[in-house]
């Protein structure tokens, strides 16, 4: 074959796939740009052209609004997002790797019952039903910050399959036999060699359980309806249909409702709630790819 | 191997067991929980727990407690074992009191956190110290087991971190299943959900009588069906155009901003979508349109509003994975089909696709798999709950939720979850079956 006709086939193929590649990004990226623009249109431009990709009259209202009659409500949101992330993700990375570092030793008689144990979870659930009552009537966890924290989010079985396979492909066996033969106890070998030498693995994986956790608002929905503790997602979810809470928060604090920036007061809140993970998304997505690429590999 | 106990002492363990049994079979007579009726103080002893007792001059009853009664067949249990040990090893001894006395702190447990309901026909109800002193005796049963299979190498230090993820997947993932009877029951709180009365299929009977059954089974299953074979083609379509593309940094940045609404929880998915899709505001109805739909009252465009939302949330996912697995092929393929004459799309048609299958078969079976569940927020958030859309957005976890929180209708939502669970694990051992059968390498289990 000619290489000059090859050579510009390749050019041909190479910019239909950019151009195809270029409108999936901008799909993925512009609905992101409706959402900041809109929340620094003026009202009234809204009112009359709808959300857009470019504020028609830029206004700083919205924020300003939200700021001044709900700082409180956001900024106690905020705090209690930040802390269900930090301390469940902390408790994942405690307990998920301890149980899946055993898995992958050759010479854990019980591995395979643990193994089954685990990964049954992942086939059979009781569903939503007897979860909600054994936490509510047994636990007793409606209404307290537990119910951020603990239903379903510390670990699931895929996290501890990706655990275990990450133990048995990256640690040799007879670098825990020469820790062993030097004296080291299990535990200690655990904590001294396995967890430094899985850090990657620990930062990918933490990383998904914590964006788990930033974005969770199903257990709050389920579990809280104490407006005080509404974690941020939770208090967006409250305003998704009506700003009837909002509305009433303001009149408490006697503050005009009619002057409430209603159409771009929305955008606004939702774009407080994804800015943190946006702003943070550059120095993670190294490891959030990695662990997405993990998804695909079977046992 | 070596035990690290000798025989001296394995006695005075034995002994130790049937001390601690009798102890906890001594600890009925105490107080277990207290309650006042006419501004006295009454006790109620461990034994009225297991054999129901009229209180408050007969107007209250205390039915008797099942677990209680588990509870103190544990004991019992511990002294036939102790009596049998010269017929059974002492391993097997070890395991078995291991476990009475895991089930006496358990049973125990679960009568302190369910007193509220148990006790709910009392005023001012108060745990009182007997229970806590059975539970302490159970957990000493436990740690002297513990202590002595350890001891005879049967448990080792493994065991103890496996302990923690394990006790968290019995809480989160196992409790839950005994909780499937509550579809069979009628669940009354007062009584409490072990005595609620056994009605059978009755609850399922209401629920597949509605026409909401077909609604959401229909649902689930169609969307889920779409959400498969349009998610997994743009994902390889995408993940094939991302390992062509010549430049790694525009690869990678494609790749990050492709990924963008993966990153993003369904609430704030629903805002954007209100953007665009509002009606006196959105983008579609005030800048492309000439005459404004109302989108939230017109339940025929969603099934193509859901299907593009969930492709425009996934494709990062799966566009992720796919090319993930396309990098891991070997380069000298392509190097040698190129040799011999193929071009760039002979080779994706005959080199990447074939390669892909193995991948394609483990998300396929594992999206499969989970067919029967929606995804929550999906189909809860991004209609916003509007209610004029349900036949056309609700799905089995909509309608369990709603059923539940909504409309405070337990045995509708018990039958609909547990129709869900079962039918959900049937489908998995099914599918995977059927692949086994096909080929056993690309089975999930």
């Amino acid at each position: 074959m000619d290489s000059a006709v090859k050579g510009r086939n390749d050019i041909i193929v190479q910019v239909f796939i950019n151009i195809f590649l270029t409108i999936l990004t901008l799909l993925a990226v512009l609905p992101f740009v409706l959402l900041v623009a809109s929340s620094f249109t003026d009202e009234s431009a809204l009112l009359k052209q709808g959300y857009g990709f470019w504020p028609s009259k830029f206004s700083l209202y919205a924020y300003e609004y939200l700021f001044r009659s709900n700082a409180a409500t956001i900024f106690r949101a905020y705090g209690i997002t930040v802390f269900n992330t930090i301390i469940g993700t902390c408790l994942s990375i405690l307990v998920a790797p301890m149980l899946a570092y055993p898995l992958s030793r050759k010479d854990y008689p019980r591995a395979r019952l643990v193994t089954f144990l685990v990964f049954f979870t992942m086939l059979f659930n009781g569903g939503m039903v007897p979860s909600y009552i054994m936490w509510t009537q047994i636990f007793h966890i409606k209404n307290t910050l537990f119910a951020y924290i603990l239903p379903g989010l510390v670990f699931n079985g895929f996290y501890i399959i990706l655990y275990k396979n990450n133990f048995s492909n990256n640690i040799h066996p007879a670098l825990i036999e020469a820790a062993k033969i030097d004296g080291a106890g299990e535990f200690y070998i655990y904590r001294k060699i396995i967890l430094p030498l899985s850090l990657p693995i620990l930062a990918t994986v933490g990383l998904m359980v914590g964006i788990g956790y930033w974005n969770d608002w199903v257990n709050g929905l389920y579990y809280i309806n104490n407006r005080n503790l509404y974690s941020l997602q939770v208090f967006l979810n409250s305003l998704v249909n009506d700003l009837r809470m909002l509305i009433t928060m303001s009149s408490e604090m006697d503050i005009g409702v009619l002057d409430m920036p209603a159409i771009s007061i929305r955008m606004a809140i939702a774009v407080v709630g994804t800015l943190p993970i946006l702003i943070l998304y550059p120095f993670f997505q190294k490891a959030f790819i990695a662990g997405i690429s993990l998804g695909g590999v079977k046992e | 191997m070596q035990n690290r106990i000798g025989d001296k002492e394995n006695k005075k363990v034995y002994l130790i067991w049937s001390i601690l049994a009798v102890l906890s079979l001594a600890t009925l007579i105490l107080p277990f929980a207290g309650y006042s009726y006419n501004k006295t103080a009454y006790q109620l002893a461990g034994f009225d727990f297991l054999l129901g007792k009229k209180i408050m001059g007969g107007t209250a009853y205390i039915a008797p407690v099942k677990f209680m009664w588990l509870a103190v067949m544990m004991p019992v249990a511990v002294l036939v074992v102790v009596l049998l040990k010269s017929r059974i090893s002492s391993k097997l001894c070890g395991r078995l009191i291991l476990a009475f006395g895991f089930v006496q702190v358990f049973c125990c447990g679960l009568f302190l956190l369910t007193a509220s309901s148990t006790l709910s026909a009392v005023k001012k109800p108060k745990i009182e110290y007997g229970l806590y002193m059975l539970m302490f005796l159970g957990i000493l049963i436990v740690v002297s087991a513990v202590y002595i299979l350890y001891q005879l190498k049967v448990l080792c230090a493994l065991d103890f971190m496996v302990l923690p993820g394990l006790l968290y997947l019995l809480i989160n993932n196992y409790l839950p299943l005994i909780g499937i009877s509550i579809a069979f029951r009628k669940i009354d709180f007062v009584k409490g959900i072990w005595n609620s009365e056994w009605v059978g299929f009755e609850n399922f009977e209401f629920l597949f009588r509605s026409k909401d059954a077909f609604v959401i089974t229909r649902n689930t299953l169609l969307y889920n069906a779409a959400f498969i074979i349009i998610g997994n083609t743009m994902g390889i379509i995408t993940g094939i155009c991302l390992s062509e593309i010549f430049s790694k940094r525009l690869q990678k940045i494609h790749q990050t901003l492709i990924l963008l609404p993966q990153l993003i929880s369904m609430v704030i998915v629903a805002y954007i979508v209100y953007g665009f899709l509002s009606y006196e505001s959105g983008f579609v109805n005030k800048t492309l349109l000439s005459e404004a739909i109302n989108f939230y009252g017109e339940k025929r465009y969603w099934p193509f509003i859901l299907l593009f939302v969930n492709t425009w949330k996934g494709l990062g996912y799966s566009s992720t994975i796919y090319l993930s697995s396309i990098v891991g092929i070997d380069r000298n393929l392509y190097e040698a089909a190129r040799i011999d004459g193929c071009t760039k799309f002979g080779a994706i048609k005959n080199i990447t696709i074939p390669m892909l299958k193995p991948t394609v078969y483990t998300l396929v079976l594992l999206q499969v798999g989970r067919i029967f569940y929606s995804d929550f927020g999906l189909f809860y958030q991004v209609p916003m709950n509007s209610g004029a859309l349900y036949t056309a957005t609700n799905t089995i976890d909509t309608y369990v939720y709603r059923a539940m929180m909504k409309l405070n209708n337990i045995s509708m939502a018990s039958a609909a979850s547990a129709y869900q669970a079962i039918v959900g694990f049937v489908i998995v051992l099914t599918f995977n079956l059927i692949v086994r059968k096909v080929n056993k390498e690309n089975a999930l289990f």
